[in-house]
This record gives structure tokens, C-alpha cells and sequence, in this order.
């Protein structure tokens, strides 16, 4: 602990010049608006920063990325609070309550406890990531092309299972971008797959053109799509959070911020349902229940400190095993890649230092966010005035800057223009875009480790099934898939009744 | 749940996404098996190209056919209501598209081509509005006042300061 101690120290010695604090200011702010801004993602926030970002030494671009995605993901509880729109989806369960206070009148006070929250999750989730990573680094090393496909393959699962409400659409999403990330040369031979001779498709599609398009493109599209309101908000009081609220609630916050990290560890799942997890056990434990939904500083205090610890803990396993939490991370971990930098099992051996570095980069955000949470209320709420069919065409420019500067191939921007109009298309029929995401950066992996292991051992799956990581991670997978599929479902209903039954008449 | 004869819409199109699953799961399947094996290269049964896209494109057929079996069985559940308008999706698709492959790289420069965009965009959803109240003129005055600074400030900001090639 000592040598990591040192390392944190290094790390953030390293950031304590004014350019990068400069980057890690500019980039929390830009966060912040884009999380306000309902219909503009995290991930987008990300995946739009990773090609602008590209030129710069890779630390100060990463330290951008992840002060925009904690941004983000606390920005967007000011539209949940003052609109009842979560800005970004992470935000939903922030909705319930925090509207509530808002209708009541203590919209400022909704704010602080929010921005109390969000610091004590990520405050909780860095001292996680911290302390985590190395271990599960250190485990990781023991894992082979067997278990790293069963973690390829949960993560792109449960993506598609918690995200939106409809599974089987998740997986069907979730099973298209695996499919997309196979197009191109494969990653054993470099033989083409899909490519029909075409040159630009024998490279592959990138990574974040589809990204831009899936997030940016299609958000744009749908949005533009609908007549947006005026919003109309409601007048904010004082925003400072009150220490009585974390002393009487620090039960609430430490159960929320544990909550949180593990729900970002579980690969895929992410924000959104830590968010929600938090808030469902606050509620169930509370001593008040009865007043969650209607303006309760507990539900609201629950929902913000389980997004927030969530994104550190997505950051965990992304370094840790290359595997994201969560569909920002999985951006986050895409850039980490652009960069030079080697998330998996051997970051710990060649760039130790680089896991603290991220620990470093999260404090920073997090002390960012902290600091426009307390000041900067009013300003950044006119980023909600502007009206949306003046933001929307802008951020399509963008996109499509984005989409082109990562190689300069007008390729890339049209990817963005055919990925964006499936995405639009999709999403009006219920198709989530989150498990798609997890599929395209883990579909490479998934590839090598099924084909690697089956080389390892002589063509037979047995290893798959066996070793007892695998073992564990098969039983999760398939009962994963029998839970949510009606009829197998009903099966197992059966049997559980059966099963009680059976102890009840014991 | 409507009588058997008028499905619901959102039922309709769960049964012929699902067929339509079925159809590319299975066409990426077919492609995936008459992919090269490189047995030239000694490359085992188990390890070629196809395996990994091929076992995905059956997947994806398999979830294609539980998504038809339950949109024939019933509703499906929790999907979100869609509350575009028809003609605003339209002009949005035309504008997004016309953008991208008409003007980026055939010709203008991309700081004309971001103004043009953006001027179009935002004066047409804004159309209807301004048409009610009256402030056409006002509206297209703003809408070129907007194009004109957001392109101008992109294509400095991205080619200046962060040193990004434009399209």
C-alpha cells in the first residue's frame, strides 16, 4: 500500500502543472453541459473528445475524457432535478425524488444534496479503484483465453439484459456489434472477413465513428425528430449541501457508494442501474419509506452516490482485465488503447504507474466537479434555455469532425451517417444502443480468446466449462439467458415453486 | 390486447424485425461458412476465420426467431412509445444526409459546408414556430448569425488549436 501510496502521489504531482488542470476544468464544464443537456450521453461526451483529443500527450488526453465523463454523468442531474428529463440515462433514478423537492420549491437544495452525493460516490469509487485494480489485476494474471471469453461474452450479456426493457432486444444488439467488430482483418490471421473486396472495409470499422454515429448521429436524428417544448424551470434556491444531511444519511451513502462500485465492476452494466440498485435498496432499508417519491433527500442522496461511485467503478475491471463496466468505460478503455496504453492483465506488470495515474485523474474530476457543483449553478443552467434545434445541427458538425478526424477518411464519416441512421431507426422500435457498444469493443477479444482456447486445447471445450472461473461464469451466462426468456422462465418459476413448496412442507 | 386481426403496430414490426434477424443471422452464417478456412496455412477446424462470425450470425438468428415466436404469442413489453413527427424526421434525415454525403469532401470547404448545414437546420425546424409568430425574417437573420459563428469557431478551434484535419 506504501508504494501505492507513492505511486498516487507521483501520479498527481504529474497533473500539477496548469495546462492539465486547465484541460481537467475546461473538461468538467464541458461535461457538466452535456450531461444537462438531455439527449446528449456520456458516452458521447467521450467518444466526441477521444478524436479531438488526439494529438495531445496521452495523459492529459485521458485526464479530459475522464473529468467529462464524471461531468457528465453529475450534469445530468440538474435536468432530472429541475425538468424530471434525466440528462443523461444514469440520472433516471434522480428523477423520482428530486423533481419532487423541485415542485416543493427546494430545487437548490435537490442540487446540493446531489452534488453531496455524486463526490461521496466518486469519493468512495476512487478509494475502490485504488485499491481494487491491483488485486484484481494481480488475479487476472492467473486468467487464460477461456475466462477472458467468458467475461467478453457476460459483459456484452448483461449490457444487454439491464439496459433498456427489453432484453431480448439488448442481446440482439449486443449480438450485432460482436458481429460489427469481426468486419475486417481478423485478429489471428489478419485474414478479411466481410470486407467484399472493399479497401476501406478490409481496415475494420473504427471504433469511434460508430460510436459517434450510434450515440451522436442517431441522438441528433431523434431528437430532431421530436417538437421540443420550451422548458420551463422551476426557481432555484440555496445550493450548498447541508453536513447534516451526509451525517444523518452516511449509512444510505455508504451503502449506495458499495452499491455503485460493484454494479460498475459487473462488466456491462454500469451507471444507469447502479443508479437504480441504490435507490431500490435505500428504499427497502429506509426508515421512511414512504416518502421516497415524494421528495425524499434519502432516494435523491442514493440514486446520485450510485451513478457516481458506478464510473470508477467501471474503470476497474476496464483496466484491470479490458473489460468495461460500462458502456462510457467502454469508450474510456477504446481511447486508454488509441493512446499506447495496454488495459488488461498486463497493465499491472508494464504500466503500473498508469492505474494510478487514472486514480489520479478521477480525484482531480472529482474536486472539479465539486467546485462547479458549489459555484457555478445558475450559469450553467442557461445551457438549458438555448432551444434544441440550435444545439442539435451544431453537435452533428461536430460528430461528423469527430468521425473523420481519427483518420481522415471520409469512410469513417459516412460509417458515422449509416450507423447513426440504423441507430435512429432501431431506437424508435426499442433497440438500446448501450449492449451494441459493449459488443464492438469486445468483439475482437471474444474472437481471440474463443479461437485462442480452442487452439490451447486441441479443439475441445471442456476447458470453457471446467476451470472454475469459467465454470462460474458459464452457470451466470445461461441462467442469465433462461431468466429472460419467457418460456424457460416460466420453467424455472415452476421449479422454484416447486422447490418452496417442497421446503415449506419440511 | 386488440382483437386478432389488428395486431398492435409495435407487435407487427417485433414479428418482422424478428424475421428480419433471422434473414442477415442466417446470411452472415452462410458467409462466415464459405469463408477461406486457410487450410494452406495449416489452420485447424476449430480456429478458422469463420468460426467466431459464424456461431454469431446463428445466435442472432436464434434471437431473431424467440423475438417473432413471442410477437406471434403477444404484446411485447416495456418498448417506448415513438413520438417523432413524421416530416420532422424526414427533413432531419434528408438535412443529416445531404450533410454528409452531399457536402463534406465534394467541393466546398468544410467551414461553408457546416454553415450551410447549420443554417438550413435550424431556420426549417424552426419554420413552423416563426410562421406563427410572425418572425420569419427574425428567425433567418438568427439562423445565419448562428451557422456563421458556430462554423467559424469549430473550424478555428479544431484546425488551431487542436490541430485536427477537417473533412
Amino acid at each position: 500500500m506504501p508504494d501505492g501510496l507513492l505511486a498516487l502521489g507521483r501520479a498527481l504531482g504529474g497533473f500539477l502543472d496548469p495546462v492539465s488542470l486547465a484541460y481537467a476544468v475546461g473538461a468538467t464544464l464541458l461535461g457538466i453541459m452535456v450531461g444537462v443537456l438531455p439527449g446528449l450521453s456520456a458516452t458521447l461526451a467521450i467518444s466526441l473528445l477521444t478524436t479531438l483529443t488526439i494529438k495531445l500527450p496521452p495523459n492529459d488526453a485521458i485526464l479530459i475524457l475522464v473529468c467529462a465523463y464524471v461531468g457528465a454523468i453529475y450534469g445530468g442531474s440538474r435536468t432530472a432535478i429541475l425538468l424530471n428529463i434525466p440528462g443523461t440515462a444514469a440520472n433516471a433514478a434522480a428523477c423520482i425524488d428530486g423533481y419532487q423537492l423541485a415542485l416543493q420549491g427546494r430545487a437548490g437544495r435537490a442540487m446540493g444534496i446531489a452534488t453531496t452525493g455524486s463526490v461521496a460516490g466518486s469519493v468512495l469509487g476512487i478509494l475502490c479503484l485504488a485499491s481494487i485494480t491491483p488485486w484484481l489485476a494481480e488475479q487476472a494474471l492467473s486468467f487464460q483465453s477461456y475466462e477472458i471469453f467468458w467475461l467478453a461474452l457476460f459483459g456484452v450479456l448483461m449490457s444487454g439484459t439491464v439496459v433498456g426493457g427489453d432484453p431480448l432486444k439488448g442481446w440482439i444488439m449486443g449480438a450485432l456489434g460482436l458481429f460489427a467488430a469481426q468486419i475486417g482483418q481478423d485478429g489471428i490471421h489478419a485474414h478479411e472477413r466481410f470486407a467484399f473486396g472493399d479497401p476501406d472495409l478490409a481496415g475494420g470499422l473504427s471504433l469511434i465513428p460508430v460510436l459517434v454515429g450510434a450515440f451522436g448521429c442517431a441522438e441528433v436524428l431523434t431528437v430532431m425528430a421530436e417538437r421540443a417544448a420550451r422548458p420551463r424551470l422551476h426557481p432555484v434556491d440555496s445550493i450548498l449541501p447541508r453536513i447534516r444531511d451526509v451525517l444523518r444519511y452516511w449509512k444510505t451513502i455508504l451503502r449506495s457508494g458499495a452499491i455503485g462500485v460493484t454494479m460498475g465492476i459487473l462488466p456491462g452494466v454500469g451507471e444507469d442501474m447502479a443508479a437504480w440498485s441504490s435507490y431500490a435498496a435505500a428504499k427497502r432499508l429506509s426508515r421512511e419509506p414512504e416518502g421516497f417519491g415524494q421528495g425524499s433527500v434519502e432516494g435523491l442522496i442514493a440514486a446520485e452516490t450510485g451513478d457516481n461511485a458506478a464510473i470508477p467503478g467501471a474503470m476497474i475491471p476496464a483496466l484491470a482485465l479490458g473489460i468495461p463496466g460500462s458502456a462510457p468505460a467502454a469508450v474510456l478503455l477504446a481511447a486508454m488503447i488509441i493512446h499506447g496504453a495496454n488495459p488488461g492483465p498486463m497493465l499491472i506488470i508494464q504500466q503500473p504507474q498508469f492505474i494510478y495515474d487514472v486514480v489520479a485523474m478521477n480525484l482531480i474530476a472529482t474536486l472539479a466537479m465539486l467546485i462547479f457543483g458549489l459555484t457555478l449553478v445558475r450559469p450553467m443552467l442557461v445551457v438549458l434555455a438555448v432551444p434544441r434545434s440550435v444545439i442539435m445541427p451544431i453537435v452533428l458538425v461536430l460528430c461528423a469532425v469527430g468521425a473523420f478526424a481519427i483518420a481522415s477518411r471520409l469512410f469513417d464519416v459516412w460509417v458515422m451517417l449509416a450507423v447513426g441512421v440504423a441507430g435512429f431507426g432501431l431506437r424508435r422500435f426499442g433497440y438500446p444502443m448501450a449492449p451494441f457498444v459493449l459488443g464492438l469493443v469486445l468483439g475482437d477479444l471474444l474472437d481471440k480468446s474463443l479461437r485462442r482456447g480452442l487452439v490451447l486445447s486441441g479443439g475441445e471445450i471442456e476447458p470453457f466449462f471446467t476451470r472454475p472461473i469459467c465454470a462460474l461464469l458459464a452457470v451466470v451466462v445461461a441462467l442469465t439467458l433462461a431468466l429472460n426468456v419467457p418460456p424457460l422462465r416460466a420453467g424455472w418459476n415452476r421449479l422454484r415453486g416447486a422447490i418452496g413448496a417442497w421446503l415449506a412442507r419440511r | 390486447m386488440t382483437s386478432a386481426a389488428a395486431p398492435p403496430l409495435r407487435q407487427r414490426a417485433d414479428l418482422l424485425f424478428g424475421l428480419g434477424w433471422i434473414v442477415l443471422g442466417a446470411a452472415i452464417a452462410a458467409g462466415s461458412w464459405r469463408m477461406d478456412r486457410l487450410e494452406g496455412q495449416g489452420v485447424e477446424p476449430y480456429a478458422v476465420p469463420g468460426l467466431v462470425p459464424g456461431l454469431l450470425g446463428i445466435l442472432l438468428a436464434l434471437l431473431g426467431l424467440a423475438m417473432a415466436l413471442r410477437a406471434r404469442r403477444g404484446p411485447a413489453a416495456g418498448t417506448e412509445a415513438a413520438r417523432a413527427e413524421p416530416w420532422r424526421a424526414a427533413l432531419a434525415l434528408v438535412l443529416v444526409a445531404g450533410f454528409v454525403l452531399g457536402l463534406l469532401g465534394r467541393g466546398p470547404p468544410f467551414w461553408l459546408a457546416a454553415f450551410i448545414f447549420m443554417f438550413l437546420a435550424i431556420l426549417l425546424f424552426e419554420w413552423p414556430d416563426r410562421r406563427r409568430a410572425g418572425t420569419l425574417a427574425r428567425g433567418a437573420v438568427q439562423a445565419v448569425l448562428i451557422a456563421a459563428a458556430a462554423s467559424a469557431i469549430i473550424t478555428l478551434v479544431f484546425q488551431e488549436v487542436f490541430l485536427v484535419r477537417l473533412p
